[in-house]
């Protein structure tokens, strides 16, 4: 039997002075499982997947992912959840454009005291960026790098932490079809040992995950953090 | 790049009122010290403005001339020492002041190196006007060009320099000095050629006759008092006809002064003012320009201010996914938050940084500069 990544039990999630209501009463997914998160706009999917990342707090019910109770901690400890077991990649790759592309890199290691930027972590980066054909454009700033290069240190940023849950919100949201189709491959090829959760509405996209999973069944109403794309918790 | 635009508009907002203030305060100084060093000054009716700021900081031009026959009335009424003062010319771009060495012993002037100008020809430079000029000891400085253009002008006339004046921190330091006397060959009052005789060349002499022989146009004249000819050269007319600029009065007691102010008050073509008086008159004039500048600096800091908030928030609107970006991957709220303030710190703290280098500058320039104001 495989070991479960994320375990949800009678999870239920409403944001204040809103109608939306997320109720996920079972769900498992099991470690390096693929799954694409799909449903309408405001159903519920970046809900669910900043539940998982404890971005937010549950109002009642258990959420367990990577072996952490997520329920049950506190602001901070979610925090530093999040830093080492969670990676994120954005719709439009959010790089800082006034850092070069290795500041860009190990920022989740500059900005979390959490993680701890030693040799060990110097090196898996330089590894990382090797991976992705970045090795030798450390120095540029993203304004320098092409679309592709951007895409691919998004992703690069996204695994540095060795996480082992990667949330993928929209990540081809604006690109075309063969492009999307690349994003995707990239980031599941790149994120080999983790678990992916990637909230897409591109249905062709489907057949390179595991699993896909339409979140429109847990929610009563549409989600006001599916309809914003940078929801402030 | 915005960050260095926004820092050097918040360093100029806030070096702007510090160099008004500070320019300010240098120009009260400089003008009330030398003001209330000078008991009293008379010279030609007239702008008293003009007079003051002319005779005390030789701001360039000459006041209306008076004449020797004025200090000579000034002088003979024994309630004061009479310093005779000629601005009319320049040498080297700094003023020429043709006075006697009553006016060294006055102002504490002391020669740094060499003498003071006592022979008509000599000429002693302020500190500050040898070291631009790059002359010394033994060089020679033209008196400048009145009128390029005027052909029956006198030349130029070539001066010894016998003297660098120690630095004193006051106008004099800017300006050349002479005798009276050379100030008078130079406007032409005076002059000095070859003896005219019989055996004169015919085209040095216009006419002779009544045992005198008058020279003509051609007959060459010294651009230069020497040793070996300082004996032929003359003044023509009266001594008391000669012309000054301005005298400086040192009353021999607080009665003379009033007496002697008392008694040109009445005086048909002159004035005696207190220099202090004028030029705490014009600083009042400049304070009022202050205290506008003031208030106008005061609107403009808190339009910067404002600006600055609108590009704050601006800022903050365009910076909300990178905020955003931030927190997801791990860092607090706060600790976003916190970043942002310090980049705002930052920024002030090198417009302060800026502002304060560039005070530095104006604090270390201001004496010159507000002196070149005088100019």
């Amino acid at each position: 039997m495989k070991n479960k990544a994320i375990t949800i039990r009678n999870l239920d999630f409403s944001y204040p002075g809103s109608p939306f209501r997320l109720t996920v009463p079972e769900l498992d997914i099991e470690a390096g499982e693929k799954v694409a998160l799909t449903g309408a706009s405001g159903c519920g999917k970046t809900t669910l997947a900043h539940l998982v990342a404890g971005i937010l707090e549950p109002a009642s019910g258990r959420l367990t992912v990577a072996g952490t109770v997520v329920s049950e901690l506190g602001d901070r400890a979610r925090r530093a959840f999040r830093s080492s077991k969670i990676g994120f990649v954005f719709q439009e790759f959010e790089l800082l454009e006034y850092l070069p592309a290795r500041d860009n890199l190990l920022l989740p290691y500059t900005v979390n005291r959490a993680l701890k930027l030693d040799s060990a972590a110097r090196d898996r980066a330089a590894a990382i960026a090797g991976s992705v054909g970045l090795a030798d454009k450390l120095d540029r700033h993203p304004s320098r790098l092409s679309g592709g290069e951007r895409q691919r240190l998004a992703i690069a940023r996204a695994l540095v932490t060795a996480p082992e849950i990667v949330v993928a919100d929209e990540p081809t949201g604006n690109l075309d079809p063969d492009t999307a189709r690349g994003v995707v491959g990239e980031l599941l090829a790149r994120s080999a040992g983790a678990t992916v959760l990637a909230i897409t509405h591109d249905h062709s996209l489907l057949p390179q995950f595991d699993r896909s999973l339409d979140i429109s069944r847990y929610s009563t109403q549409p989600s006001p953090a599916d309809r914003k794309p940078s929801p402030e918790s | 790049m915005k960050s260095l635009l926004l820092l050097l508009a918040l360093a100029l907002t806030a070096f702007l009122p510090v160099a008004a203030a500070t320019l300010v305060h240098h120009f009260d100084d400089e003008l009330s010290r030398r003001a209330s060093a000078t008991p009293l000054v008379a010279g030609g009716k007239g702008d008293r403005f003009d007079l003051v700021l002319k005779s005390l900081y030789f701001t360039g031009g000459a006041p209306e001339p008076i004449t020797m026959a004025d200090f000579d009335e000034l002088a003979d009424t024994g309630r004061a020492l009479a310093i005779p003062l000629h601005l009319e010319f320049s040498a080297g771009g700094a003023p020429l002041v043709a006075t006697t060495p009553d006016y060294y012993r006055f102002r504490k002037l002391e020669p740094a190196r060499g003498t003071l100008p006592l022979l008509a020809g000599d000429v002693a430079l302020g500190g500050s006007a040898a070291r631009r000029l790059g002359l010394g000891v033994g060089d020679t400085l033209p008196s400048d060009q009145v009128n390029l253009y005027d052909l029956s002008a006198t030349y130029p006339l070539r001066m010894r320099v016998v003297g660098v004046l120690a630095e004193a921190g006051t106008p004099d330091d800017e300006a050349a000095f002479a005798s009276l006397e050379t100030a008078w060959v130079i406007a032409g009052f005076g002059h000095g050629h070859d003896k005219l005789g019989a055996d004169s060349p015919a085209a040095d002499v216009l006419g002779r006759g009544d045992g005198r022989v008058t020279a003509s146009a051609a007959l060459e004249q010294f651009i230069e008092i020497t040793a070996e000819n300082i004996g032929d050269f003359h003044f023509h007319g009266d001594r008391a006809a000669l012309p000054v600029n301005a005298l400086i009065a040192v009353p021999n007691s607080p009665k003379d002064r009033t007496l002697l102010k008392g008694r040109y008050s009445t005086a048909p073509d002159l004035q005696m003012l207190v220099p202090g008086e004028v030029v705490g008159e014009l600083l009042g004039i400049v304070f009022k320009i202050k205290r506008l500048f003031d208030a106008t600096f005061g609107l403009v800091a808190l339009a910067a201010a404002l600006f600055l908030a609108l590009v704050v928030l601006l800022s903050l609107r365009l910076r909300k996914r990178e905020r955003e970006t931030l927190f997801l991957i791990g860092c607090s709220r706060g600790t976003v938050a916190w970043m942002q303030v310090a980049e705002i710190l930052i920024l002030a703290a090198g417009a302060l940084l800026v502002a304060a280098a560039a005070t530095s500058v104006l604090l270390w320039q201001a004496p010159n500069f507000t002196r070149s104001l005088l100019r």
